[in-house]
């Protein structure tokens, strides 16, 4: 387990070269890679979320591919589609493969894209592998979406519906940088133009056993059922929330706890595991009533409310 | 505290570690007991009421409590206790106790991990050395107590009689039971049945009591009387041969007596024939 840490300790370094603070929102995408689910990044345009991932895809050795959606991106432009071909004189479909056959794919502003292009994306994320006509075609493994999303500039935008983003893991929330964070970002990218070199950390099949063990790491009984009693207090809170979160937001929440401790070195997960990662991954699954918002609360703060009560 | 691990198996050290905390509770709890006991042996000596059954209430009452506060202490999950003492290991232990059966790479390293941070726990940690000291203390004083006041008649200290005619005005002014016929108290009568100064038959409801198995201490004339032996008065003996139909005083005799006996009693014994013979 202290291999691990040290592991992961110096995949931070590495990522440090590039990017200049943000180490939750790195920690977080870890989580979600090694719980082999999906992110949704939200952030405000400029905060390095695709330079996080494109940075992540490198360092893991794994098939990097950018979605920019757009209104007009149609399924077929993501999935990929049978474009005719002629072969010693023979004309014949052959398939294409679109931009979502990578390990990690980065659906850039994902509520831009209508839903019908946003179901084909999810389809792919969920069953980890695409249907194009009559055939099925399996995605490499490992499989990632990260998706980002603008919370301004509402206009033009179909926001993902709760149903659909209960598929992602995680939400995670991309804040700006402190004031030294911010110098040392303008200190970096005013004075060196060199890209610095990036040392590969982990390939596709340490990825894949710590996946496993990511599974492997034992939680208490006891905290187990706090998970469970927070999930159901969510459903049960009607005072400020109208929809509570899901079961699968309970496997999420246990199974992020567990990454997260892989990931910091230790072989059971703690409650401060759970309450860390409640956070990201509640967030996107619970709607507020009208009377929270009305008072102007987040859903962060209705997570807040439920661990405080939590015994 | 664990370092003599029997099969290096994190089973055993969890089983040793209750087994170690359960020992330490039991010592505590032991001591409580033996105060509760000792309190309660001095309590029934000083107000005199040490007898055999109460004497078994004190030991219910001791073994009551021992049961009781040794079931609370062995409910404690002491896997919490060890956690809760040492910070490092929250969680940990609970999470390879839930685990004990489970085979694989991460929890295998969990229990060899729990295993070493087990060496470090110091068994002395759980003892509460001041509590400890301070229950010995007391259960040895209560001891000496005991010893001191055993050859001492508590009863007939001072204060104990001044307590206890205070307690005794208390009662007669708000009596809690129906009032009893007031028992022989070795008064002025000299006839051994009650107080009263007429009669020799004194109250009938004295003459009741022949049916309970009493010993009366006659002080005046130094004989036990047996209450149980008391019979009816039988008019043979007192109108037959037994008696003279006249009493003659010799002069002599008379004043040997009258120099023996004293002049009251001499009068009630005389009093007594009197009414015998009138029937």
């Amino acid at each position: 387990m202290q291999n691990y840490k040290k592991n992961f300790e110096e995949l931070y370094g590495e990522i440090n070269k590039v990017i200049v603070g943000q180490n939750s929102v790195v920690e977080q995408i870890l989580i979600s890679i090694l719980c082999d689910g999906n992110a949704l990044l939200e952030g405000y345009p400029g905060l390095a979320k695709t330079l996080i991932v494109r940075t992540l895809s490198q360092l893991l050795d794994l098939k990097f591919s950018r979605i920019q959606n757009t209104p007009d991106l149609m399924p077929s432009d993501i999935t990929g589609t049978y474009i005719i071909e002629e072969q010693s004189g023979k004309r014949q479909f052959k398939f294409h493969p679109g931009p979502v056959f990578a390990n990690i794919v980065l659906a850039d502003e994902i509520n831009r894209a209508t839903p019908k292009t946003q179901s084909a994306l999810l389809e792919a994320m969920q069953e980890k592998q695409v249907t194009v006509g009559n055939t099925t075609f399996k995605l490499d493994l490992p499989f990632f979406v990260l998706a980002t999303q603008n919370p301004i500039e509402q206009e033009g935008t179909y926001p993902l519906p709760e149903a659909q983003s209960d598929r992602f893991l995680l939400k995670i929330k991309v804040e700006y940088p402190t004031f030294e964070e911010e110098l040392e970002i303008v200190n970096k990218y005013t004075s060196d133009i060199k890209e610095p070199r990036l040392r590969v950390m982990f390939n596709k099949t340490t990825l894949l056993n710590l996946q496993a063990h990511t599974r492997e790491v034992p939680i208490a009984n006891e905290l187990k059922q706090k998970v469970v009693k927070l999930i159901e207090s969510s459903r049960a809170n009607k005072e400020i929330i109208e929809y509570g979160a899901s079961p699968r937001a309970s496997i999420g929440l246990i199974l992020a706890s567990k990454a997260r401790a892989l990931i910091n070195g230790r072989n059971y997960v703690s409650i401060d595991d759970i309450k860390t990662m409640a956070y990201p991954v509640m967030r996107h699954r619970i709607i507020l009533n009208f009377e929270a918002e009305r008072k102007g609360m987040t859903t962060d703060d209705a997570v807040k409310q439920l661990l405080d009560k939590m015994k | 505290m664990f370092a003599k691990m029997p099969s290096n198996k994190v089973r055993e050290a969890l089983k040793e570690v209750r087994f170690s905390i359960n020992k330490i509770f039991m010592l505590d709890i032991f001591l409580e007991t033996a105060i509760v006991f000792l309190l309660g042996y001095l309590l029934v000596s000083v107000s005199g009421l040490r007898t055999e059954n109460s004497l078994l209430v004190i030991s219910g009452i001791s073994i009551l409590y021992f049961i009781i506060f040794s079931w609370r202490k062995i409910r404690i999950n002491k896997i919490k206790l060890v956690e809760k003492k040492f910070p490092k290991l929250k969680e940990k232990i609970t999470t390879a106790s839930d685990y004990v059966d489970e085979d694989n790479d991460v929890v295998k390293e969990l229990h060899k991990e729990v295993i070493t941070d087990l060496n470090d726990v110091d068994e002395g940690s759980f003892m509460q050395d001041k509590a400890v000291f301070l229950k010995s203390f007391i259960i040895v004083g209560i001891c000496f107590l005991i010893l001191f006041l055993a050859p001492i008649n508590i009863q007939k200290l001072p204060i104990v009689e001044q307590i206890k005619n205070i307690a005794d005005v208390n009662i007669k002014i708000t009596p809690i039971w129906p009032q009893q016929p007031e028992p022989y108290s070795g008064g002025p009568s000299s006839t051994g049945l009650g107080s009263s100064k007429d009669s020799i038959y004194g109250q009938k409801k004295i003459i009741t009591l022949g049916n309970i198995q009493q010993q009366l201490d006659l002080r005046a004339t130094s004989f036990e009387l047996n209450v149980k032996d008391v019979q009816d008065v039988e008019e043979n003996q007192i109108f037959g041969d037994a008696f003279p139909s006249e009493i003659v005083a010799q002069s002599s005799v008379l004043s040997e007596e009258e120099q023996r006996i004293p002049k009251d009693q001499q009068e009630i014994v005389k009093q007594y024939f009197r009414i015998s013979a009138e029937g």
